[in-house]
Parts: structure tokens; sequence; C-alpha cells
């Protein structure tokens, strides 16, 4: 059997290779102790044979001996016969004829006893005589053929009927003479053949002794070699199947053999239950082994797959981009019993005998390695598209403004980190939670700014910071310890900064502070506004300097900035109504911003931004307040709605849903508070409910600034 | 070889007209070009083309269609599916029919002119 290699067809080296041992080598032992059994019973036949043909033989010798005795007694009496006829005168021709024929066969017997010659057998058939070849037996016959030679001259007359009384006398005499004589000697050749058939026999019986005992030391010996080489057989098959189980028991990828029926063969790696969740038995269908994992279309789909595999009509290597086992999600139970998530592929490659398909070797493997690689190379890769589509936004996008940008989000995320780590062990949750909000906030604020400027990356990582930040707010108790996850984000946020500083920002342009505040503060406008797009609302923006506020120190600090970020991203969440809402309520469909700065005659900078939204309301608030369970609802309601109003800028308050990325975490209003106090200022806010609301920020006559904050 | 192209895109007939001109695939020749279905089974009653290559996805008649109709010819090409992966049961289903292999686009000139040798093989 043949297993085709993907993409060309290649024999296995089993079909292909000399055998290692031909025929006659292997078998050799065998073939010439089966050679020598049948030559060792051909032997014994020819030789049992032959000496029973000699047998035969000395039976007849023995047989025709003993008739030699007899005919001599009958020749003797023919004569006395033939002489009392004669005397009383009667025919004598019928003794005559009796004596001729006893004299004819007499003779030739006793020569054929001396140089063998055919005679008339027992029965009157012709047998053949052979001639006595043993000594002590030629020596009988040759004393009888002497004897013999005068009595039958004696006899010639008799027998041709002109013998005289004299000469009938002189044979009867010899007769009388000779008869007994002849008898003793026939007797003696009697035993001497019966002596040799004796041997003969003798002989016969020890070669067949001999070749039976032959026969069966051949057969122990063909027995023992067949035993032995049978034996070593079993172990060379012993030690193939141990192999194949310590293959099939360690190979981490799942092997087995399918069958046209979709049965599993009998030689299953150990892999596959591994793999599978549970252990498959030959014979199981592997359908039904994948039922459980696989839907009820992709599991048609892969027995359809898997039969054309067997049709003789499909390419093999032109359907392997079609498995549509080749990833699968698997749910098993691991070791522990615990649920597994895992990605397993199935490839499927024809086992040909005879150019037929006869089963598909199915290789099973867990590529959740490869899959999460691929996921993580994929994830890698959107988040290194994104990254450069940040720096080039970034480049394109105000130089002003992403210097300022930069250098106050490392300023923050410094802060963050100092917080972070002036934090000691032992830090109740109070202390700790109080933290969080802090570090909220800056990196609210942060997020905010990369948003304007469309550093989608930076607000992204910034929303996930929060998150966590948000999840341990959260919590019941906290400690030191419960915040050391936080460094790691803070790394990434801080690496991501230390590119951007590596970008050549000029300085700007313009050397007029007054120019440079003007367009500083629409740019912070119009990048604001830029989240009014992403949660599906329009908004204008204007800018208004009413007199000498432009040359107000407050009016180019790059802090300003951001401030009026945060005013108007808040005014855009939560003022700015959806386009469908405006034009229900009679306003134009695009919201206005207006900003305007004015200097006070006592030289603080004020500056509002009012908005033509739908106005702070007072029972929203109300609800959310009630929602967020800051205070008894019965003490809610004595509250006056300026009351509820005031209490939008506390840490933690948003109208908004929570999650998205402009707004709901409820630290907006809260960071603007934070960062005017800290700046010196101070922060009031009016509302008229449907018409819009305003926020104002007051600063100092002088930009008083902490030393730290100082942007590069 | 008489090879029949069928697909939508004329880029990709082109492209693999182009593939079937160039060296080791001397045997075979073009003996029509379709642009769906319907054009395929006129071009092949008249042409009795040898291969196929079939796109699945086109108007008028899809791949599939096309191809249970060509394998009730008396003498039924050998069809090599030339089409996007997005869904395997179809691709399945084509082979069923009687495809004999599948290519996914988008491909190399040496992974189709491969393919076309495999399909002019001989069952």
């Amino acid at each position: 059997m043949t297993v085709p290699a993907h993409p060309s067809h290649v024999a296995s080296p089993a079909a292909s290779g000399p055998a290692p041992h031909s025929f006659w080598q292997r078998y050799r032992v065998i073939i010439v102790a089966v050679t020598l059994f049948i030559v060792i019973d051909l032997g014994v036949l020819m030789l049992n044979f032959y000496t029973s043909f000699k047998i035969a033989e000395d039976a007849v010798s023995v047989n025709l001996s003993g008739r030699q005795r007899m005919l001599s007694q009958r020749m003797t009496k023919a004569l006395l016969t033939l002489e009392l006829e004669r005397r009383d005168g009667r025919d004598t021709g019928p003794a005559r004829e009796e004596l001729r024929s006893v004299v004819d066969l007499f003779d030739r017997t006793l020569h054929g006893f001396n140089t063998g010659a055919t005679v008339p057998g027992g029965d009157g058939n012709p047998v053949y005589l052979t001639a006595v070849a043993d000594d002590g037996g030629r020596k009988v016959v040759a004393d009888a053929l002497a004897r013999w030679a005068p009595y039958r001259l004696a006899l010639a007359p008799v027998l041709e009927g002109r013998a005289s009384p004299s000469q009938l006398g002189i044979a009867v005499a010899y007769a009388r003479n000779e008869n007994l004589r002849m008898l003793e000697l026939m007797n003696d050749l009697t035993s001497v053949l019966e002596v040799n058939a004796t041997r003969r026999a003798d002989f016969l019986r020890m070669v067949q002794s001999v070749g039976i005992l032959l026969a069966l030391l051949n057969f122990i010996y063909i027995l023992y070699k067949f035993l032995s080489s049978l034996r070593r057989a079993d172990q060379a098959t012993e030690a193939v199947n141990e192999e194949n189980r310590e293959i099939l028991d360690s190979v981490r990828e799942g092997l087995f053999l399918l069958h046209p029926d979709f049965t599993l063969g009998t030689q299953i790696s150990r892999s596959v239950g591994t793999l599978l969740g549970r252990a498959p038995r030959p014979g199981d269908r592997l359908p039904d082994l994948l039922g459980p994992l696989l839907f009820e279309k992709d599991l048609k789909d892969a027995r359809d797959y898997m039969e054309l595999l067997f049709s003789p009509h499909v390419l093999e290597n032109l359907v392997h981009s079609i498995n549509p086992l080749s990833c699968v999600e698997v749910k098993t139970l691991n070791a522990l019993g615990k649920e597994e998530r895992k990605f397993l592929s199935f490839s499927f490659n024809r086992v040909l005998d005879d150019g037929r398909v006869r089963h598909l070797l199915v290789t099973m493997q867990d590529i959740t390695a490869r899959v999460a690689l691929e996921q993580q190379i994929d994830a890698e890769r959107g988040r290194a598209r994104q990254e450069f589509s940040s720096l080039v936004q970034a480049l394109g996008a105000d130089t002003g403004a992403l210097r300022h940008f930069v250098a106050r989000a490392e300023t923050q995320l410094l802060q963050v980190n100092s917080l972070l780590r002036s934090l000691s062990e032992q830090a109740g949750t109070a202390e700790v939670r109080k933290t969080l909000e802090k570090v909220f906030r800056l990196v609210h604020t942060f997020k905010g700014e990369a948003a304007a400027l469309h550093l989608d990356l930076l607000a992204d990582m910034a929303h996930n910071f929060e998150d966590e930040l948000q999840q341990l707010h959260n919590k019941d108790r906290l400690n030191g310890d419960s915040l050391i996850q936080l460094p790691l984000q803070l790394e990434g946020l801080l690496e991501k900064i230390a590119v951007f500083k590596q970008i050549p920002l000029n300085p700007g342009t313009s050397d007029d502070p007054a120019q440079t505040a003007d367009h500083a503060l629409a740019r912070a406008l119009q990048l604001a506004s830029r989240a009014a797009a992403d949660l599906g609302k329009q908004v204008h923006t204007r800018l208004v300097f009413e007199d000498g506020a432009l040359e107000h120190p407050w009016a180019q600090d790059p802090e300003l900035g951001s401030l009026v970020i945060q005013l108007a991203r808040n005014a855009i969440a939560h003022g700015i109504e959806t386009p469908a809402e405006r034009s229900a309520a009679g306003k134009p469909e695009a919201g206005l911003l207006t900003l305007t700065l004015a200097r006070r005659a006592s030289g603080e900078l004020e500056i509002h931004l009012r908005d033509d939204g739908r106005g702070l309301q007072p029972a929203a608030v109300r609800q959310r307040l009630l929602d967020l369970g800051w205070y008894p609802p019965a003490e809610l309601d004595r509250l006056s709605d300026l009351q509820i109003l005031g209490q939008i800028t506390k840490p933690g308050f948003s109208t908004a849903e929570p999650g998205g990325i402009h707004a709901g975490r409820g630290v907006g209003l809260d960071a603007v508070l934070q960062e005017v106090v800290r700046l010196g200022g101070r922060l009031w806010a009016r509302s008229s409910p449907g018409r819009g609301s305003t926020f104002g920020i007051v600063l100092p006559g002088e930009s008083r600034r902490e030393p730290a904050r100082t942007p590069a | 070889m008489r090879l029949l192209i069928v697909d939508d895109s004329n880029l990709i007939r082109t492209r693999i007209a182009r593939v079937v001109e160039s060296t080791g695939l001397e045997e075979i020749f073009i003996v029509g070009l379709a642009r769906d279905g319907r054009e395929a089974l006129q071009i092949a009653r008249e042409t009795r083309p040898d291969v196929v290559t079939m796109d699945l996805t086109m108007p008028e008649m899809d791949g599939v269609a096309t191809i249970r109709e060509l394998m009730r010819m008396p003498h039924p090409p050998s069809i090599l599916v030339v089409s996007a992966l997005n869904d395997k049961s179809t691709a399945i289903t084509a082979l069923r029919l009687g495809a004999r292999g599948f290519l996914n686009k988008p491909f190399t000139d040496d992974e189709l002119g491969l393919a076309l040798l495999d399909v002019c093989k001989p069952l």
C-alpha cells in the first residue's frame, strides 16, 4: 500500500526497495530438510521394493526346491509302476508318460537352480527361477547335478520306450539308490534357500526401521526449524507491533486510518483521545465523534469532503484548500475536568492500494498555539497600522498643539507615576480610592486631549487604563497592593509618548504671542468639536476676544487650551443635542459653541464657553444622583435645583452613559474644577433649560503656575 | 487538450489564457472564453472541450448549476473550479457534482499551471 505524499505521488519504500531476503535464503533450511526427507523416503522405498522382489524370488526358489523332493519321489514311483506294468504285461504308456513329464520338470528345475531359467511354477504358469548364488547352495546344486547326470542317462532308454529289462532294472536301481540322496540334497537346498530368504527379510526390516528412524529424525528437525523460524517471525512481528504501539502512544499528532464507511481503523494514536477529549475505539464512526464538537453544517461539509476524497474523480492535491476541518474550534475537558478551548486541524491523505483509495490517513493536530500566534500577529499588525496612522495624523496635526500635548501628557503621566509610587502598601481603602480619583482625572484629561488631536491609539489606551481604574474603584476593599497592575498600563502610555517625542515638531512659526493664543484656542475648540462627529452631532464654534483679552498673560498659556478642550468636550457630550432632537426643538441642526475671553477691570481673565444645547436639567441630575446612591431619596427631595446642579462637578458624576470615549466617566467637570482651583481660579456655571449652558472660568491677573508643571 | 475558460472577470480570463499560452502547457489550447454559465454551456456544446476552468460566482448562471449541466453532456469535460474560497460548502458541492479540483483565488501562475496539468490527466 502506498500513501501518496502531497503534491507528488511517491511510493513508500517498502514497495519499491529490494526484498530483504530472497525466497531461497529465507527458506533454505526447510527446503534442504524437506528434500532430504523425500530422498530418504525414496531410498527406503526403492530398497524395500528391491528386497521384497528378491524375497519373492527366494520364495519361488524355496517352493521349487520343495517340489524337487516331491518330483524325486514321483519319479521313483513312476519307475516302479512302469516295471510292474511291464512285468504284468499291461500297457506301460501312462506310467512312462508320467515319468517323462516328472523327469523333464525335475531336470529343468535343477538346471534352473544352476544357471537360472523360466520353468513352470506350482500352478503350471511359468516362473523365473534365479540361479542359486549362495556358496553353500551352489555346492548342493553341483552335487545334485553330478548325481543326476548318470541317473538321467540311465533313465533315457526308459523314457524313449526302448529300454531292455536290464536297462529298466538299472534305472530302477538308480532310483532306489538316488531317491533318498536326492531328497536329502533338495532338503539341504531348501534349507539354504530359506536361510537366505530369512536374511533378506531381516535386511528389509532393518532398512525399513532405519528409514523410518531417519525420516523421523528429519521430521523432528523440520519441525524444530519450522517452529523456531515461526517463533522468530512472531518475535519480529511482535517487535514491529511494539514499535507501532510506541509510535502511536507517543506521537503528538492524532493518527488513524479511516474506512470508506467513515469507521476508524484498529491503529489509533493515543493523542486522538487527548485531542478529542475522549478516546475513540476501532470501528467508531468519525462523524459520531465529531458530532458533539461541530455545527451541523460543518459536520455535513466534513462528511461530504471525506466522501470526495474517496471518489476517484477528485484530484487529492487540488482539494486540500477546501478541507472544512483544517481549523476547527472545539471545547473539550482537560485532565483537570475543566473546559478547554482548542483549535484542531484534521488533514486527510489518501491511502492507495492498486490505484484505489482504500483508506484515508487522518492526521489531527492541536493548532491552538498557531492560531493564537496568527491572531496575535493580526492584532499586532492592526496595532502597528493604527500607530502608523496616529503618527501620520500627528504629523499632519498642528505641531504647536501636538508639542504642548506631548509635553503635558508626559507631565501628567509622570504625575500619575509619582501618585502611584507615593501610595504606601499599608494605605487604606479610602486613601487608595482618593489616589485612584486623582489618577483618573489625569488620565481622563490626557484621554480628552489625545482624542481631540485624533491620536486614537493613545485615546484607546487611556480609555483601557480608565476601565481598569474604574474597576478598582468599584471594589469594596483596596490597599496599596491593589494597584500593582497599573504601572504596566502607564509604561505603555509613556512608551508611546516617547515615540511622539522623537517626531521633530517645529516650535510654530508665529512669534506673536497674541496670534499664538488666538491660534491655540481656535485649535482647541476645533479639536474638541471633532468629538461631535463621533457622537453623531454637529457643532459650529466661535471665538470672541474682548478688548485686551488677547494680551492677557493667561491667554497664551497652553493650560488654557487644555481647559477649553475639556469644557468644549463636556458641552458637546452633555449639552448639544443630536440634530434630530435639535430640529424637534426648533433649533438649527448644528449646535453653536461660543468661547469668549474677556479681561476684567480687576485684571482677572474671564473665559466662558456658551452652548445652545439642552441646558442643565435638574431632574436628570437628581435622577442620576439617585442612581449613584450618593444621597438618600428623602434628602435629595429637600435639595433645591441649584444645590442639585452644584453636584455636577463632584468626582464620579456624569449623566452620559458610561464607557464612551468622549464622556461618561464622571470626571470631566471634576477635572476642570480641580485644574482651575490649582491655577488659583474659580469655576461658575449658568444654565437655562432648553436654551443652553455657560461655563465660566475666572483666572487671577497673573499667570501663576507651579514650576514643576511648566511645559518644556 | 481543449480548454474552455469560464469566469465573469475579464482579468481572470486573460490571466488564465496567458498562463496557458506560456511554457509547459503546449498541449492545452483554448477553445473558448465564457463570462457566465449560459455562455459556457453554449460554447461547450459547440466546441466539446476536454477541460474547463470554472468560476463559482457568476451572474446569469452560477458555477454549480453550470457544472451540473456540463456533467450531463455525453463526454463531460474535466473541470477545475477556480474561485475565491469564502464558502467551502459551495466548493464541496461543485466537486460532488463532478468537478475534479479546486484552485483558490488568488493563485500564482505556477499554481494554475500545475493544477491544469493535474486536471488534464485522464481519470
